[in-house]
């Protein structure tokens, strides 16, 4: 029940100064005296009188207990006797003490100190103890009393439970103390008898048991003393338990897969032997092939892809830095000045020079981000020896083809740095990390930071990105043209930034070809990285859409004749997507001077994964484009949307996909 | 690409008309020098609008045009149109 803040200061008041004048006066006290249960007392009175007869034979803890069954929740083990109760011999009655033993138990109960916040009740026996009505035996005196029976009484459970532990009672009594209860046992059963002789009962059960289990409750106090110690060991020993597993497991792994590889290159090589000599045999060829292509994955597999994005950034950056020059000076010094009549600002007679100096400090920020950049790249390898990198690499990249069927790959411990470096809290926000030739955007940090888990992404990382997949687009295709005709031709692919849907469509609710016509002139493509001289040459054309406050991304493949729609949230935007395929009729009638109908050509909305949140949507539109660029399968999900977004925030950092 | 009432000033310097469009069609031109920075157009066209430079991007056919770059440098000729794009957010539909 709570109390009010008047009644709690004078209740500390009365302490103190009880305290003060040698009373033993306790709150609960002072409550009960106010509202004293005066007919409890004096009816039980002559009933209690007569119980002091066998009362005699109680010790300290028995009184304690004989308290407690007030509540019927709490049992002894609950209700755990304080330490220093605890040290008394429990089964030792206090008549057996010495004098000077008794005045220590006495002395137990008056002062009281602060940290052991004895129970009320204990208080209330030692009042009573100094109230002159009743003379009990020296004994008895610092222990049961009357009063705490009668008063706590009325709080009695009642019925069946109340004679049960009776019954139970008075059968441990039969054991170990028959000389004290067996005047109860011959007493008759009343109803008001035996509630009042109930508390007492349970006292002797619970001191029966505790004569059993002092011990023990003792041990469990201590443990209990000790648990949170205890709790943090048993954690810290689980989980280094727990680490040391995924250690040996690691290691297991790791030696399965050199067993793996070591046996599929033997055979490789067997098969290579097979191929060149002239006795080879051109059944097993083919299954030695295929086994050839599976050692090249998995070697390529435990191999990541590093150098190649430690190398990009500096090249990168190099062509930045021959590209970017300064404008050339041209004092003229007068101010800008709109010519507000005809609604045209005429920015001719104002000076041109006046960001000379800025332009040497934007000159300056940029080569100093694309060193951070390079560095990130570079100086890691000199700082540790090549060969603990490589290694670390190796088992930072591993993905057994079983273990991990689907999904992006693990970031490395280089690109994690990079994401982290580039993501961290903290830094000039305006602070340029990396300058995209191809899209002509400057990241700053404040833009990569909605790469953090759970931040919408804006348009500069989507076009960014779009941009680095575009040179991941040409480089493939260098590759494959550098190494002849041998290989497959890979998908090439032309990427428009978020941009052109806006302008091809949305921004004025009508289709507008003139908008966008000039976006895939031959300049504009080579600018933008599309070694295609017309975009009509791809099979695939790949564009992130933005809804407003949702990205999706739309694919045209034109080497399919289809239109695809990725959306992570289950939409349709048949009006954009008709836009598209009209752009791609009238693509063709301006670049080819062809007519193309594409009115039959389909538009699809495949099964894609499904975004649960309101905030991935970015991610999952550049995933999209990413895996269909590849034309790769979508096994990704919801839960890698955080590992995406690292590897996202890396690959820009880097300006190269991983 | 609104005409214009044609040049009260003839300038002898081939004078580029810059029209700057935004995506809900409104339309600032802008009469510039070959070699001006972008820069500038982009600090006016904020101010004209008064809104936060940093929040507009300017687009040529499709490129972003950066601070530093001049139309002559981007290959613009004259009454060429720009797009103002503001700034695209996107978490998922609700």
């Amino acid at each position: 029940m709570p109390i009010g803040y008047r009644e709690a200061y004078e209740n500390v008041a009365n302490f103190f100064k009880n305290r003060l004048t040698g009373k033993k006066r306790s709150r609960v006290e002072s409550r009960a005296a106010e509202d004293p249960p005066a007919e409890n007392v004096t009816n039980n009175e002559e009933q209690t009188a007569k119980k002091l007869r066998f009362d005699h034979t109680r010790t300290a803890p028995h009184r304690r207990q004989l308290a407690t069954p007030a509540h019927p929740a709490i049992r002894d083990t609950d209700h755990a006797p304080a330490p220093r109760r605890a040290n008394l011999p429990p089964q030792s009655p206090l008549a057996s003490l010495t004098p000077a033993g008794q005045a220590a138990c006495t002395r137990e109960y008056q002062p009281v100190p602060a940290f052991e916040q004895p129970g009320p009740v204990d208080r209330q026996l030692s009042r009573r103890t100094a109230q002159p009505e009743y003379s009990f035996p020296k004994e008895v005196a610092n222990g049961f009393t009357p009063g705490s029976e009668t008063e706590i009484q009325p709080r009695q459970p009642k019925g069946a439970d109340l004679e049960e532990r009776d019954d139970y009672a008075r059968l441990l009594n039969n054991q170990h103390r028959p000389r004290a209860t067996s005047p109860h046992q011959h007493s008759p059963p009343s109803t008001s008898h035996a509630l009042a002789i109930a508390p007492l009962a349970n006292g002797i059960a619970a001191h029966t048991q505790t004569d059993a289990e002092a011990t023990p409750s003792l041990q469990e106090l201590y443990n209990r003393a000790a648990m949170p110690a205890m709790l943090e060991q048993q954690q810290h020993d689980a989980r280094e338990e727990r680490a040391q597993r995924e250690r040996t497991e690691l290691r297991q792994r790791l030696q399965e897969i050199q067993l793996r590889g070591k046996g599929l290159l033997e055979r490789a090589t067997a098969a290579i032997a097979g191929t060149t000599s002239p006795k080879g045999k051109p059944a097993p060829q083919h299954d030695e092939s295929a086994l050839v292509r599976e050692t090249a994955e998995v070697l390529q597999r435990s191999r990541p892809s590093l150098p190649q994005a430690a190398k990009a950034p500096s090249k990168a950056s190099s062509k930045a830095r021959g590209k970017l020059k300064a404008v050339p000076k041209k004092p003229s010094p007068a101010p800008v000045k709109a010519q507000q009549q005809q609604g045209v600002v005429d920015l001719m007679s104002s000076s041109d020079d006046e960001d000379g100096d800025s332009t040497v400090v934007t000159d300056k920020r940029l080569t100093g981000a694309q060193q951070v950049s390079s560095a990130d790249g570079e100086s890691e390898g000199d700082e540790s020896s090549q060969q603990e990198s490589d290694i670390s690499e190796a088992m930072d990249g591993l993905v057994l083809p079983g273990d991990r069927p689907s999904g992006p790959k693990p970031l490395t411990r280089k690109q994690r740095a990079a994401a982290e470096r580039a993501l961290s809290k903290g830094g000039n926000p305006d602070e340029v990390l990396v300058h995209h030739q191809g899209t002509n955007i400057e990241i700053t940090r404040k833009m990569i930071s909605c790469l953090l888990p759970r931040i919408w992404l804006n348009d500069e990382i989507m076009n960014v990105y779009v941009g680095l997949l575009q040179d991941r687009d040409s480089a493939r295709r260098k590759r494959s043209t550098s190494n002849g005709t041998n290989g497959a031709r890979p998908t090439h692919c032309h990427f428009f930034s978020s941009f052109f849907v806006n302008k091809l469509y949305k921004d004025e609710e009508a289709y507008n070809y003139k908008n966008v016509r000039r976006w895939t002139s031959p300049a504009k493509l080579k600018l933008a990285g599309q070694m295609s001289e017309c975009v009509l040459q791809c099979d695939r054309i790949i564009l992130p859409v933005h809804l407003g406050m949702h990205w999706t991304c739309a694919v045209i493949d034109l080497k399919r004749r289809e239109l695809l729609y990725y959306d992570s949230m289950k939409g349709r935007e048949p009006a954009i997507m008709d836009a598209l395929r009209q752009w791609v009729a009238d693509e063709f009638t301006d670049k080819l001077k062809q007519e193309l109908d594409t009115s039959r050509w389909p538009i699809r909305y495949p099964d894609c994964p499904q975004q649960y949140n309101g905030c991935d949507c970015g991610v999952f539109a550049l995933t999209f484009a990413n895996y269909s660029a590849r034309d790769a399968p979508m096994t990704f999900s919801q839960k890698h949307m955080e590992l995406l977004r690292l590897k996202m925030a890396s690959d820009i950092v880097h300006l190269a996909l991983s | 690409m609104a005409e214009d009432s044609g040049e009260t000033k003839p300038k002898v310097e081939q004078a580029f008309q810059i029209v700057v469009k935004d995506q809900t069609g409104g339309e600032v031109h802008f009469k510039v020098k070959p070699t001006t920075k972008f820069g500038k157009i982009m600090a006016s066209y904020a101010a004209n609008k008064s809104v936060d430079q940093k929040s507009i991007k300017f687009i040529f056919d499709g490129s972003r045009l950066h601070e530093n770059q001049t139309p002559e440098g981007v290959g613009m000729e004259s009454d060429d149109c720009i797009d103002a794009m503001i700034e695209q957010m996107g978490g998922g539909k609700w």
